[in-house]
């Protein structure tokens, strides 16, 4: 009996229910008076509670926001907000059940068959959109709900927590090993709970493994999917307060599904209507709730099985009408509501049909493991069989137990178009029958033809009665007919839950609260967060706050955070080897202090990275790689040393330095003033590293140019980040010193018409083609690549990547489209406003025979096309004189 | 040297009102509240505290076919021939010394056995403890935190990041050191206390792991 | 998809832990004809059985070995630190 201590209440559309503690949705509804649960996908015909247990598509609604919640298997909550779906503008009076009038317009499969003129459809489908679908998604931002994840590992998981799944649980436990027990009900022992001539529910046995710490019980969880290597999906309601839905992904090296039979509705004419229930809705009323599910019941049952809910509904004070066999019955009577039902020979009244019927193993996962299901004359189901090793079953599912409650294949189905067999997409014995004469006789196609079990109850209500029908109809046996295939998830899973925690990484600089500070606007770069323009006092907007960064760059100094580089430190005797073996440029006589550029290309010779490597020691390099690529780089580096014996180590050291560009033509001036190194071109040229302690911090300076002013890349220990910076800012000021952001960085480098590997280059660029041809040494003995390169050196190319300036004032998109005569000849990869040039430049990929110095092409540009002139040297500095001051 | 070294949760620990000390040249949270709260709730059920001022070193080479010899402290085999070193700053400079000395006879043919690279900046390093801290990972990692056993170590995704986990416990108390690469500190941290809010997970600062017998 | 590993260093993993590195393959000498640096590049034979393959413990190791794998059942035989 439902406990009746504990009284609280929830609003149903508006209106306030009472509930008691224990109670579902359903049963708080149910008691209030409430029978029209929903309304039918196809023809909102009304639906009440059938199978109580969560496997039929009758009582969904919205829940607290949640569309397509099972009242029948939620329980209750205080303040809980309730709404139901698909009935306008209620579940007692729906305007859409009017749809049933013209049924003959829409037979099964009619949208294959009705949309033979175009238009038809067009017209169809807003309406149809509006009309189709059950429920409403979530306002996304509107509470939102909290999902997580969890990761389990154990020998042994027993799926079901009733006779069978407690026994086998408690063997396995006593047997040293340790167990996770999954149950999807709030309460362990199965149908031992409601089923009173089963047995009692064993509470010696469950106290037991309560107490063994070998033993971990999750109850209120569904395991939705069993799948390759025994990992079991499983999705755990309110596992605390904090979360509505965990999903667990269980690796188990035994499992073991004892998920029980559960019991399916018998055909005929409005067995739709509510008041229609299964034996068991009735049992889990009357034993889980404490409620009378009606005033009079006929039950309809194969002999002698109809004794154990005759005594259950006795007890509950129901007057017991009559007992019917499953084919004496023709129909259900009743508009909204059960008033009577129909037989061969004569009507009852009543306000309670129960059916008694037919139990089918609840074998999902162990035909997803790779079992099979064969028929069962005797038993009257489909068994499973063939269990793959390390999955077996325990308990009804395997069927054992289990006997007839109605001749299968039937030896009349009564082909009705209000005989239901698949509930949630309204799919009648006629509809069955008509898909089988229009050929789709394989249950396969039958399935997927009338859409029978392809509905939120997966299959379960209704594949066995459309498989009997289906062999029935094709003369046929079961055995032949057969099963679809089970897939997961089964029960379904909500997208929140797939996605778990609202938890994204994000990369952050040992600079990044200094940038917050100082007036930054965001971009992302992957998992990182770079600062894309600083705004100030001085400029709004995003174009105006870039171009005043651009020219403290160019004219004084600007400082921008480059933190972010991939950064890998290689040591090792072999070091210059590997590095001479997988870039295309040399690095074994690269003599320490110095550094040098080069590219990594594959065996077909495309470029796959660039890096700048500074060799520190005899055996003891630095390689920065473009930010995203690190990972690949890494791996890549090590997969050609493995087999070699070379001595060489590989660390990845990028979080480790905070690094910075500190560029301009008052570069100098300002890091002299927080260092003793000589910086002077003499001492310290261009393409060179020195290590000295700035600011006294020790630090690592390579003198290179990305953005084509004198300059110096500085890297840093990362925890010394915003105190070097503050630092160099600081003494900057006096010469106006400027951060400077992405933004702006992109622009300064394209006017040195400087290559982006990945944003200039894709998967067909090689490096003679990208203009790169100075940086494959063809005279090492052998490379990655190298042999792609040396026929790449000899070919006539196929496309080049050019430099271009704009003919006025037209300022392109990155990837516009390009034109030589009317034909496509290329594409735009970067390009911006120069303010050097007074006019829009870039890099693009330009066919052959097109990519001519002086040659005109035509860019598109918002719609229209706007001319341009291609231009071989950089667009600022070509000489390359301000790098090297 | 100047200044403070600053961890990656910096900042995070200043908006979380955690009071700052100095330790070997680094500013750490002392205490978010009171050194004895923060070790009996971590004692209860579990807690979290940022040791990413700890020392790494990096170990590669011919010579760690056997495990490192390095005193007290800790060497975690990572993968074949290469073993991360983790000790209180005091200690580094013997612990390098020591295995930067080779013998005088060696075989000047071979490479050095051993090279080392100092990654105390590469990683934030975080320590969750406690007796429900398995519960808290669980929903963090794959990583089969309870077959660990103590002094062992795994590597493994831990919220979407690449982490090395390594158990040394405090006392009897499980003790797990998370690491991952430092740009994703403050992103890993904000997601353990979020999986560790159902366990009543708090943070806990160098004061309470001096009571309950950890670094100094 | 989601079978197991046994990374040697590691022990038994997900699949997703690791990212595939393509069937195990001898390289051309350096001045091999193009055809055979061609069919090095491109061509696989994707053995409908037992294959040889690289796998990189990206989430785990960071070490990159070899494994035998079924193709046809997702069954992984061995997996070693190639020489």
């Amino acid at each position: 009996m439902a406990d009746t201590s504990d009284r609280f209440s929830f609003q149903f559309d508006g209106e306030t229910i009472e509930a008691r503690s224990g109670d579902t949705v359903a049963s708080a509804l149910y008691r209030a008076g409430r029978r029209i649960f929903t309304r039918s996908f196809k023809y909102h015909r009304p639906r009440g509670l059938l199978c109580l247990a969560g496997k039929c598509p009758n009582c969904m609604m919205h829940v607290d926001g949640t569309p397509n919640v099972r009242a029948c298997i939620t329980p209750a909550r205080a303040g809980m907000a309730v709404r139901h779906q698909n009935a306008y503008p209620s579940l007692d009076h729906d305007w859409l059940a009017a749809v049933q009038r013209f049924d003959r317009l829409m037979p099964v499969g009619w949208y294959y068959k009705a949309m033979t003129h175009k238009w038809s459809w067009h017209a169809a489908e807003p309406f149809i959109r509006k009309v189709a679908g059950l429920g409403v998604a979530p306002d996304p931002g509107k509470g939102s709900k909290d999902y997580e994840h969890a990761w389990m590992h154990t020998e042994a998981a027993v799926i079901g927590g009733g006779r069978a799944g407690l026994q086998a649980a408690l063997d396995l436990a006593m047997g040293g090993a340790q167990v996770v027990l999954i149950d999807d009900q709030p309460e362990l022992g199965g149908h031992l709970r409601y089923r009173r001539r089963a047995g009692a529910v064993p509470a010696g046995t469950i106290a037991q493994l309560r107490s063994l710490p070998s033993v971990e019980i999750i109850s209120r969880a569904h395991c939705f999917g069993l799948y390759e290597g025994n990992l079991l999906g499983v999705l755990q309601a309110n596992p605390h307060a904090g979360a509505i839905e965990r999903l667990i992904h269980l690796r188990a090296k035994r499992v073991i599904v004892a998920t029980g039979a559960y019991e399916v509705p018998f055909t005929f004419q409005n067995n739709d209507l509510p008041g229609v229930m299964l034996s068991t809705a009735v049992q889990r009323f009357i034993h889980l709730h404490g409620i009378k599910p009606g005033a009079s019941a006929v039950i309809v049952a194969n002999g002698a099985q109809a004794d154990e809910v005759a005594d259950d509904l006795r007890g509950a004070g129901v007057e017991l009408v009559t007992v019917l066999a499953p084919d004496e019955v023709i129909a259900a009577l009743g508009s909204s509501h059960v008033t009577g039902i129909q037989t061969h020979t004569s009507r009852f009244a009543c306000d309670l049909i129960v059916m008694c019927g037919q139990r089918v193993p609840d074998a999902g996962l162990l035909h997803q493991a790779g079992g099979k299901l064969v028929w069962n004359q005797e038993r009257g189901a489909f068994v499973p069989v063939d269990l793959p090793a390390n999955v077996s079953a325990a308990g009804e599912v395997t069927g054992a137990s289990l006997s007839r409650a109605m001749p299968l294949p039937p030896k009349h189905v009564p082909f009705h178009k209000r005989s239901f067999v698949c509930f949630c997409s309204d799919v009648s014995t006629a509809d069955l029958r008509d898909g089988i004469r229009e050929g789709f006789d394989h249950i396969e196609t039958l399935k997927r033809y009338t859409t029978l079990t392809m509905g939120p109850c997966q299959g379960k209500m209704c594949q066995l009665a459309g498989i009997g029908a289906c062999a029935h109809e094709t003369g046929r046996t079961m055995a032949e007919t057969g099963v679809t295939t089970a897939r997961p998830p089964n029960p379904s899973v909500s997208l929140g839950a797939l996605a778990g925690a609202r938890h994204h990484p994000i990369r952050r600089t040992p600079m990044h609260d200094a940038h917050d500070q100082s007036g930054t606007v965001w971009m992302d770069m992957g998992e990182w967060k770079r600062p894309r323009y600083y705004k100030s006092a001085s400029c709004i907007s995003e174009r105006s706050c870039v171009e005043e960064e651009y020219r403290a760059v160019r004219e004084r100094v600007g400082l921008i955070d480059v933190s972010t580089l991939g950064k890998l430190d290689v040591k090792g005797r072999d070091a210059g080897r590997l590095l001479d073996k997988v870039y295309t440029n040399r690095f074994s006589d690269l003599k320490p202090g110095r550094v040098r550029y080069s590219v990594l290309c594959d065996e077909a010779g495309i470029v796959l990275d660039d890096g700048t490597i500074s060799r520190l020691a005899e055996d003891h390099y630095f390689i920065t790689t473009t930010t995203g690529n690190l990972d690949f780089v890494q791996q890549w580096l090590e997969w050609w040393l493995v087999g070699t014996g070379w001595d060489v180590h590989i660390t990845n050291v990028t979080g480790g330095h905070a690094a910075v560009n500190l560029a301009g033509p008052r570069a100098r001036d300002v890091l002299k003033t927080l260092t003793t190194c000589d910086l002077s071109s003499k001492a310290f040229p261009y393409m060179a590293c020195r290590q000295a302690e700035v600011a006294g911090v020790p630090a690592l300076l390579l003198r290179i140019g990305f953005v084509g002013e004198t300059g110096w890349e500085i890297h840093f220990p990362a925890e010394y980040g915003e105190y070097l910076w503050t630092k160099v800012l600081e003494a900057g000021e006096v010469f106006d010193i400027r951060p400077f952001g992405v933004e702006a960085q992109r622009l300064l480098r394209l006017e040195k018409r400087h290559v982006i590997v990945g944003v200039d280059t894709d998967a067909l660029s090689n490096p003679y083609e990208a203009g790169m041809a100075w940086v494959a040494k063809l005279d090492k003995p052998d490379f990655i690549g190298r042999n792609a390169l040396s026929r790449q050196a000899e070919a006539v190319p196929q496309q080049s990547l050019v430099g271009f300036i704009m003919n006025d004032d037209a300022v392109p998109q990155d990837g516009a489209a390009i034109l030589v005569d009317g034909a496509l000849a290329g594409r735009v990869t970067s390009t911006r406003y120069s303010p050097k040039n007074g006019k829009a430049v870039g890099l693009a990929w330009v066919v052959a025979k097109a990519a001519t110095e002086g040659a005109e092409i035509q860019i598109r540009v918002n719609g229209s096309m706007a001319g341009a002139r291609i231009v071989p040297e950089a667009f600022y500095d070509p000489a390359g004189e301000r790098l090297r001051m | 040297m100047p200044a403070i070294r600053q961890t990656p949760l910096f900042h995070a620990h200043e908006r979380a009102g955690a009071s700052l000390a100095e330790h070997h040249d680094w500013q750490v949270p002392a205490y978010y509240t009171w050194a004895q709260k923060e070790a009996e709730q971590l004692l209860k059920s579990a807690g979290l505290s940022d040791l990413s001022w700890m020392t790494k070193l990096d170990l590669k080479g011919w010579g760690l076919k056997t495990p490192p010899a390095v005193g007290a402290a800790r060497a975690w085999c990572l993968s074949p021939q290469h073993y991360l070193v983790t000790c209180e700053p005091p200690k580094r400079e013997a612990i390098v010394a020591n295995l930067s000395s080779f013998p005088a006879s060696r075989d000047l043919s071979l490479p050095p056995p051993v090279y080392i690279t100092d990654v105390t900046s590469v990683y934030a390093q975080f320590l969750v403890a406690g007796p429900r801290s398995r519960e808290v990972l669980r929903k963090l990692t794959s990583l089969n935190v309870s077959a660990i056993d103590n002094l062992a170590s795994g590597q493994a995704s831990l919220a979407h990041v690449h982490s090395i986990v390594l158990r040394d416990d405090l006392d009897s108390v499980p003790a797990f050191h998370i690491l991952v690469s430092r740009e994703y500190g403050e992103s890993v941290w904000e997601a353990i206390l979020h999986a560790g809010h159902e366990f009543e997970l708090a943070p806990f600062g160098l004061k309470a792991l001096e009571f309950l017998g950890g670094a100094a | 998809m989601s079978f197991l590993i046994p990374c040697p260093h590691c022990g038994n993993r997900s699949v997703y832990e690791f990212r595939f590195g393509g069937e195990v393959k001898v390289r051309p000498q350096p001045d091999a004809p193009a055809a055979e640096w061609m069919e090095y590049s491109y061509t696989k034979a994707n053995e409908a059985g037992v294959q040889k393959e690289w796998w990189f413990h990206r989430s785990g190791c960071r070490q990159w070995i070899q494994a035998l794998r079924n193709t046809t059942t997702n069954e992984v035989l061995e997996a070693f630190f190639p020489e």
